[in-house]
């Protein structure tokens, strides 16, 4: 049987380096937003990080992006992973390539078996243009 | 007191599971499409646990999809206290 775990933090960041010895994960630069110089406009791939906690067995980690006014959609990606007991915590990275249809707000959220365990704001906003 | 750091340390390496995924960066189709409307009671029932109420200021329903519907499904509005 499945259990969905919590979600002990939800991320947004630039890059993620994983230590080939010790496995620990350095996050850097997390942001809550972009600023782009034309919309609709594919920024640098950047990385989605969750710590997972007190799940167990095969989970089904949906990943999306979308507008929460419209309702739109401009992402989304599904993952499976297995959960080997409800002590041990489990670190899911996705780095994400997505294309941005206009400027707004955007949720990022997470889905484990159909159920939503974190939702995070996010805002896309176009570069103001400078001047000649 | 100034604390200046006069010991070695190392930190311990974690031992969890690490999984790690990439989008696929050449998707067959980028363009956004609209949620359905089981999509949308779901999400609905998202921004009611982490928002505390099922819909945005501003939100703008997609055609085809009969809001009030499916706001009747959810615990929406909160019943007074008794």
């Amino acid at each position: 049987m499945a259990i969905v775990p919590v979600v002990r933090g939800l991320y947004v960041c630039e890059r993620v380096d994983g230590d080939p010895v010790s496995k620990n994960l350095t996050l850097h630069n997390c942001f809550r937003g972009f600023r782009l110089s034309a919309l609709p406009g594919t920024p640098r791939p950047f990385f989605v990080v969750a710590y997972l906690a007190n799940g167990l067995g095969p989970l089904s980690i949906r990943t999306t992006i979308s507008s929460p006014i419209t309702p739109t959609v401009v992402f989304s990606h599904l993952a499976e992973i297995t959960a080997p007991d409800r002590l041990t915590e489990v670190r899911f990275v996705l780095q994400v390539f997505c294309r941005f249809p206009t400027a707004g707000s955007y949720d990022i959220s997470l889905e484990v078996n159909g159920e939503l365990i974190a939702l995070s704001p996010f805002r896309v906003n176009l570069m103001e243009a400078r001047e000649p | 007191m100034t604390l200046k750091p006069d010991v070695e340390s190392f930190t311990e390496s974690l031992d969890e599971p690490l999984f790690w995924f990439t989008s696929d960066e050449n998707p067959p189709d980028v363009a956004p499409r609209q949620r359905t409307a089981d999509e949308l009671l779901a999400f609905m029932r998202g921004r009611l646990k982490f928002y505390g109420s099922p819909l945005p200021d501003g939100f703008v329903p997609p055609p085809g999809v009969d809001i009030d519907a499916l706001l009747k499904q959810l615990p929406w509005p909160p019943a007074p206290d008794a």
